[in-house]
């Protein structure tokens, strides 16, 4: 009965974008139904409805989620999927694009207020909220679940911001599976002054703490219905969709979540009644079946594999159905300023004007799967972003062999030098990406002998190893990297910032310790700085980055994905870089 | 000097070779049995292809890479940077690239088998000669002596063969040095991952022949000419090697023939495991990896094909060269 009025209500909202598409001069399109265009979904919303269907939208993953436990994750996927179960304080405003960077409300009525000291952050919580137990959404459940976030005995994947940013205490504070207060309520940096509202303590000022209070350890989790690391198998929801059945490594099915309201939550929909993710596909089958019909959604959201992007892009039709985002990863070569020769910056630069752009770009998988050529050691999606191209990386992209000989004459080694590139030889890109590299620096004179090591202690015993990478001579490391939240902060801090170099779990690769640098990054948090202040001090440490030469940006990352035409509401989220999955309906 | 050589030989000759008795006894009589065996392994048409192959592809592997061009350098002017799909058809065939072009890379795909053949039959031969070296001193020693030296080296035989050997060689190369000194000598980066290859495959192989050689030794040290030997005032270390060893070149040329190609395709699996040569030096299991890992047999199956193929076709030459070869030195095993 209500079925077909809603359809048809699906279908004037679409008529109705495709007119403003037309008035936007979009041409002679035909008239009848929305044409699918290749990289629609990146600005649009595809198949916009608002029609609920009795259908399941099947996801498929070639691996499984790190967990399925909101504190426990740490994948940029799988915080995009735990929307459709979780609801957190403040959340990506669900639109297509750069529009998706903007936050918004979750739980809280608005985002947090900040004291004038900027120590204390203060959120007001939505009353009438309920999670799958029809128990009421309280400011301690979320106290809880933040407080679930320091047991890494427990629950070791999550990020570590509230650790390192919030107050501590003595003795310090290891979670609630430890804490002997009544009730579990130990954590002082937090408190609820009444039911409905919340305070967060912190130890340095941090403007922006509004991301930390996206992140999936700020859904409620009730102290009652917690079972440590076995909650992961029936998380109480407070979104759209709850858990029915959870099998490890093979299914997770989810169906509608009575107790959500859907006009106190406008960032998520519920337009399906069930939702199931397959884990363990070959990643080979995952394309296939997305192609097939078999399966609406590929969870990972990386990209199709090599046969299946050939089949994407050299079929009109299938490539009207892809969509090409930039996913906010930039992949890269750190070049190690204390290793010599690197020591020298001159040296930096000739690595910088011999690499092959190209070549690099085609490792990774070409303009499409692989990325754009990349000048800067910011990614495009960053706040305070500007392209610029120091060392002709876009204007001469296979390589500025002149302006490298210059420097290695500079640098005092005129006929080149030896050195080692360190690689993750069971990722087969990275490996390709060396490779280049290696046969580019050659062209010059320099010898850059592979080193691949394995990628799980890559960072621990390897390349961020500061002894081993001084020991072994690994003056170039390929790397990659994606920010948390897209801010300068977020992205650079770990890997730019000279007071983040660790002996062991190094991401500061470059070991850079520029002061110019260092200063910024204590800069940017600090309170009372308005975005464009705060976008160009980001710039200021873009530029300083590239001058010091630290970094040899490749690529910015791209994923070449699949939109199925089964889906409605389809659009890239930019703050995930992928299909935003909170919102997916069945046509 | 040893009679026993010649008298057996011919008694296996007349007495069980039906082709060759009916040869004139007179033209027998002057051949040695190296000649014998010579004769028997021309008539075999297979065994003497593989020889041929085999032959063919050492001649390759030594002065090939001098023909070839660089199998380092990249042409991406040849590659579809969409797809990293050659350009072309039968992925990138020209004249100057006859077997076409790496995907992705542009490297010239006959340049890399080459240069692979250098590295992979390099090791596998040198590996083979280590192992053999091994097998046969212990083999001999073992089966000769006796006594207690016998128990332990025999012991000590099972213990290697029941060694996990590709977990142990995974974890050895992943603890390999930057450099390393072997006395005055030191070596770095690819001459030692190559030694450390040679080493790993060879040491972990010499008690499959080590085993064969004791048996033989162990029957040997009965025989009228050892004791002969023994009964003039002959030296331990004499007997062993001027009196038993001449007696097993046979066995230890038969098995050598078969272990190189045991040793061609560990080498390749190495490679295949990224625990082998490091690229970019070409090997072929290395090749075979990177066609696979990389889905390039989905857009370019000669990527695949050209490496398998050369494995494939090695290890079945020196197979069939081997099994030719025994045979033909020891026919009452057929």
């Amino acid at each position: 009965m209500k079925r077909p009025k809603i359809i048809a209500l699906g279908a004037a909202v679409a008529v109705s974008a495709l007119v403003l598409a037309a008035c936007g001069g979009a041409g002679n399109s035909p008239a009848h139904g929305a044409k699918s265009v290749f990289n629609m979904a990146l600005t649009k919303v595809y198949q916009p409805s608002t029609g609920k269907s009795n259908g399941t939208i099947t996801f498929e993953d070639f691996g499984a989620p790190d967990s399925t436990d909101p504190a426990n994750t740490y994948y940029a996927a799988n915080w995009n999927f735990v929307r459709l179960y979780t609801t957190t304080l403040m959340t990506f405003k669900s639109c297509p694009g750069a529009c998706g960077d903007q936050l918004v409300p979750g739980l809280a009525t608005g985002p947090g207020q900040v004291s004038p000291d900027g120590l204390t952050w203060t959120y007001h919580i939505k009353q009438g909220l309920e999670l799958s137990d029809g128990e009421p959404i309280t400011a301690a459940d979320i106290k809880y679940a933040v407080e679930r976030s320091y047991a890494k005995d427990v629950l070791p994947n999550g990020p570590s911001y509230f650790q390192v940013w919030l107050a501590s205490q003595t003795p310090a504070y290891l979670g609630p599976y430890k804490d002997k207060t009544p009730g579990h309520m130990g954590l002082k940096a937090i408190t609820v002054p009444d039911p409905y509202t919340i305070e967060f303590h912190l130890a340095h000022p941090f403007a922006d703490f509004d991301y930390l209070a996206t992140l999936p350890q700020t859904a409620p989790v009730p102290i009652s219905k917690d079972t440590g690391a076995k909650y992961q198998t029936n998380v109480i929801s407070s979104g759209p969709y709850m858990f029915q059945s959870f099998t490890p490594n093979k299914e997770l099915v989810l169906v509608d979540n009575p107790h959500w309201v859907p006009s106190m939550d406008t960032e998520a929909k519920q337009l399906v009644s069930k939702i199931v993710l397959r884990m363990d596909i070959n990643a080979a089958k995952v394309d296939s079946d997305l192609l097939s019909g078999y399966a609406q959604m590929d969870y990972a959201g990386a990209g199709v594999q090599t046969a299946a992007r050939a089949q994407l892009l050299s079929n009109q039709a299938l490539k009207a159905q892809s969509d090409d985002p930039i996913n906010g990863f930039i992949d890269f070569i750190y070049i190690n300023t204390k290793i010599a020769p690197f020591n020298n910056i001159h040296c930096r630069y000739a690595v910088e004007y011999a690499a092959n752009k190209v070549d690099t770009q085609t490792a990774y998988g070409g303009p499409y799967a692989g990325g754009d050529i990349a000048s800067t050691s910011m990614p495009p999606t960053v706040f305070g972003y500007q392209g610029f191209d120091d060392y002709n990386a876009v204007s001469k992209p296979t390589g500025d062999l002149a302006a490298a000989r210059q420097q290695l004459q500079l640098c005092g080694h005129p006929n080149g030098f030896t050195t080692a590139i360190a690689y993750r030889n069971d990722s087969p890109k990275a490996t390709a990406a060396a490779e280049a590299m290696n046969a580019a620096l050659a062209r010059v004179g320099i010898t850059a002998t592979l080193k691949g090591y394995p990628t799980t202690t890559y960072y621990s015993d390897y390349a961020g190893n500061v002894p081993f990478a001084h020991k072994n001579d690994l003056g170039l490391a390929t790397g990659g990297w994606g920010p948390d939240f897209p801010t300068a902060f977020g992205w650079g801090d770990e890997i730019e910032n000279g007071n983040a170099i660790l002996q062991a779990g190094n991401s500061n690769v470059s070991e850079l310790n520029d002061p110019i640098v260092n200063a910024d990054f204590a800069k940017i948090e600090s309170p009372g700085l308005t975005q464009a202040q705060r976008n160009a001090i980001a710039h200021e440490i873009d530029v300083e980055v590239m001058k010091d030469a630290a970094f040899m940006p490749e690529v910015y990352s791209k994923s070449l994905l699949y939109r199925s035409p089964q889906l409605t509401n389809v659009y890239v989220q930019g703050a995930y870089g992928m299909y935003n999955y909170a919102v997916l309906g069945l046509k | 000097m040893t009679a026993p050589l010649d008298v057996p030989a011919a008694d296996v000759l007349i007495g069980t070779d039906a082709s060759a008795a009916s040869l004139s006894g007179a033209a027998v009589e002057g051949r040695s049995l190296g000649r014998i065996a010579w004769l028997r392994l021309r008539r075999d048409k297979l065994a003497m292809t593989g020889g041929i192959v085999v032959v063919l592809f050492c001649l390759v592997a030594l002065i090939g890479p001098y023909f070839v061009g660089n199998p380092l350098a990249y042409h991406s002017n040849l590659i579809d940077p969409t797809l990293g799909k050659p350009l072309g058809p039968w992925g990138g065939i020209s004249m100057a690239h006859p077997l076409g072009v790496e995907p992705v890379t542009g490297r010239d795909l006959l340049a890399r088998v080459v240069n692979g053949a250098k590295w992979s039959l390099l090791i596998a031969l040198l590996a083979t000669v280590l192992a053999v070296g091994i097998g046969v001193v212990m083999g001999i020693f073992s089966g000769y002596v006796g006594g207690w030296a016998d128990s332990v080296i025999a012991r000590s035989m099972d213990v290697f063969l029941a060694f996990p050997l590709l977990v142990f060689a995974i974890a050895l190369i992943g603890v390999i040095p930057a450099s390393a000194h072997f006395g005055p000598i030191r070596a770095s980066g690819l001459a030692l991952r190559v030694c450390l290859l040679i080493f790993i495959i060879g040491f972990f192989n010499w008690p499959y022949m080590g085993r064969i050689i004791r048996g033989q030794a162990l029957s040997l040290r009965e025989r009228e000419f050892v004791d002969a030997a023994r009964s003039i005032g002959a030296r331990t270390p004499y007997i062993l090697f001027r009196e038993i060893l001449p007696n097993l070149v046979g066995p230890i040329l038969v098995y050598s023939t078969l272990l190189i190609p045991a040793n061609i395709l560990f080498e390749a699996a190495l490679s295949y495991l990224s625990v082998g040569i490091q690229p970019p030096t070409p090997t072929w299991g290395g090749m075979l990896s990177d066609a696979v890992t990389n889905e390039w047999y989905s857009i370019d199956p000669l990527a695949m094909l050209v490496p398998g193929l050369a494995i494939f076709i090695t290890v079945i030459a020196f197979n069939l060269f081997g099994d030719g070869l025994r045979d033909a030195l020891d026919p009452k095993s057929r």
